[in-house]
């Protein structure tokens, strides 16, 4: 027996070798795991949200139904959704403001600067002026996942990223991923709190809280997967944008009517 | 590897079978404390590391707000008594709370009659590009300050036209309100004649001026006649067949110049087919 490795054996290894090592990495990229889960199940959903700016008149009433509805203290300065405000002036400024989440709609045209008080801009002066609903972009990508430590936050096989509360440590990382700070610590568990879009409503086939209590249709909610699904076909058809695209999170939450100062 | 063996004294293989030890140990603790369901799913280790129990927890949660069909099943004439006016856009719970149980838990809903509530959305703010700019709203600090708006409007039927300008807290106002001239002038409200009767909505005192202490002070109210009085609904708007709101419209230049409408249209009986057609053709040869 000698130590040299002979060329017969050595070609046999290698290829053994190669093929083991390829075999898997290919069963796993050429088709993503959505894709199986689809192909699996049959009747896929993929929860998807429109929120039209145009439509938004800044009442708030989404963000008192989502409190309510899914037990986030509400005298707490913490939302799932929030609406912001927009002021464009004529001299080139920018003023935005989300008091209270916009809880309790905007009722006075007085912008809040927080601690450095608050600003009246008169009507004249404006360019244009909005309210922006946000809240979880519900991302194909989520940054806030990727960094859970303890496999505490998800995103389910149907588009939505939850949180598991009994699974949580509250390390905080994902509150820091996440580009559109869509998440918090829920004052009462001590947990990541996010918009799960009315996980608990949807999969009954009710609408998510805020889309519900929206009276101008500003907020929608609807299966990606569907082509006959009317937020699917605005989706699809019409001139949608999301928020940083160049994260490359891509956001399930389409906007109609962002400006680009809005991020 | 004999070898190896050969200097691996005690002081190398206690604190290893230590170790060793500590692992088996951990891996027990692991076994017990997560949960079975716990592990990589559908969308692979980035972002499908999960136990499957925490998606049917998330289903769990309690419905609190039942949606505005919920409550037509029992409050069907107050479901449809705001069917025609533009609070009908509104959910129910948005102003009532979320209903949860009721009628069992709660009993009875709450009615937010805060200005804040109304003022959500009627503030009036100047908003280029927003909706907000269409929606009609007041200055909250001239516009009775202090007052809750429902003593005046009717959350239900919030069109002008239904205003409480009789309510106790008005007395002092000039408007007294149709159940003011309901009193007296009951003919003119039962004449109908079996038409369609689209001007019933508007406010005798719109057109009359306000009734003060009519038939006292004064004994006599005005009716105003002008073309400008109507014209404010029925002018026909640029580029579209009808005026706001759906509104059937003029184009004041084009349309009898001049004349006062009330010459051919009857203010209280204004549909068509109760045209004055004798005036309209005397009219059309003059």
């Amino acid at each position: 027996m000698t130590d040299a490795i002979s060329r017969r054996d050595f070609l046999k290894k290698t290829t053994i070798a190669v093929a083991g090592v390829l075999v898997p990495v290919a069963a796993f990229e050429i088709l993503s795991p959505d894709r199986v889960q689809a192909l699996k199940t049959g009747d896929p959903v993929r929860w998807a949200f429109v929120v039209d700016t145009y439509k938004c008149v800044g009442c708030g009433f989404c963000v008192k139904a989502c409190k309510l509805e899914n037990e986030v203290p509400y005298d707490a300065n913490a939302s799932r959704t929030w609406v912001e405000r927009y002021v464009l002036t004529k001299d080139g400024g920018f003023h935005a403001d989300s008091p209270m989440a916009g809880r309790d709609g905007y009722s006075s045209p007085t912008i809040d600067l927080n601690e450095s008080g608050s600003l009246y801009i008169p009507p004249e002066d404006i360019d244009k002026a909005f309210f922006v609903p946000k809240l979880c972009n519900q991302c194909e990508k989520p940054p806030c996942v990727q960094v859970c430590p303890v496999g505490a936050t998800f995103r389910t096989p149907d588009g939505v990223v939850l949180v598991d509360r009994t699974w949580c440590i509250g390390c905080g990382y994902c509150i820091m991923a996440c580009p559109y700070g869509a998440r918090f610590f829920h004052p009462v568990y001590h947990t990541a709190e996010k918009c799960t879009f009315c996980y608990h409503r949807i999969t009954k086939g009710l609408k998510s809280a805020c889309v519900q209590a929206c009276p101008f249709g500003a907020r929608q909610l609807g299966n990606l997967n569907d082509p006959n699904d009317p937020v699917a076909q605005v989706i699809n058809t019409e001139r949608v944008g999301v928020l940083r695209k160049e994260y490359g999170t891509k956001p399930q939450v389409f906007y109609i009517g962002l400006d680009r100062e809005v991020r | 590897m004999g070898m190896a063996v050969r200097y691996m004294k005690s002081h190398v293989w206690r604190p290893l079978l230590v170790i060793i030890g500590l692992v088996i140990l951990l891996l027990v603790f692991r076994h017990f404390y997560v949960p079975q369901d716990f592990g990589v799913h559908e969308n692979g280790f980035t972002y499908g590391l999960y136990r499957t129990g925490a998606v049917e927890d998330w289903k769990k949660v309690t419905v609190k707000y039942q949606g505005e069909e919920s409550c037509k099943a029992c409050h069907r004439d107050v479901f449809e008594s705001r069917i025609l006016y533009p609070h009908k856009i509104i959910e129910c719970e948005n102003c009532h709370g979320p209903s949860g149980d009721h009628p069992t838990d709660p009993a009875k809903l709450p009615v937010d009659r805060s200005r804040e509530l109304c003022l959500r959305c009627h503030t009036k703010l100047r908003y280029p590009t927003s909706a907000r700019a269409g929606i009609v709203g007041i200055d909250p600090t001239t516009h009775n300050p202090g007052f809750e708006c429902s003593k005046c409007h009717k959350p239900h039927q919030p069109s002008v036209q239904f205003l409480r300008f009789s309510t106790e807290d008005w007395k002092h106002i000039e408007y007294r309100g149709r159940d003011y001239c309901q009193n007296c002038h009951k003919s003119e409200f039962d004449d109908e004649g079996g038409y369609p009767h689209p001007h019933a909505a508007i406010e005798c005192e719109s057109c009359h001026g306000p009734a003060r202490q009519h038939p006292t002070d004064p004994p006599k109210l005005a009716i105003d006649t002008t073309r400008e009085l109507c014209l404010g609904c029925h002018t026909r708007l640029p580029g579209s067949s009808t005026a706001h709101d759906g509104l059937k419209g003029v184009n004041p230049v084009g349309h009898n110049p001049g004349v006062e409408c009330v010459k051919c249209h009857n203010p209280h009986r204004p549909a068509l087919q109760l045209l004055d057609w004798t005036k309209v053709r005397s009219f059309e040869r003059s």
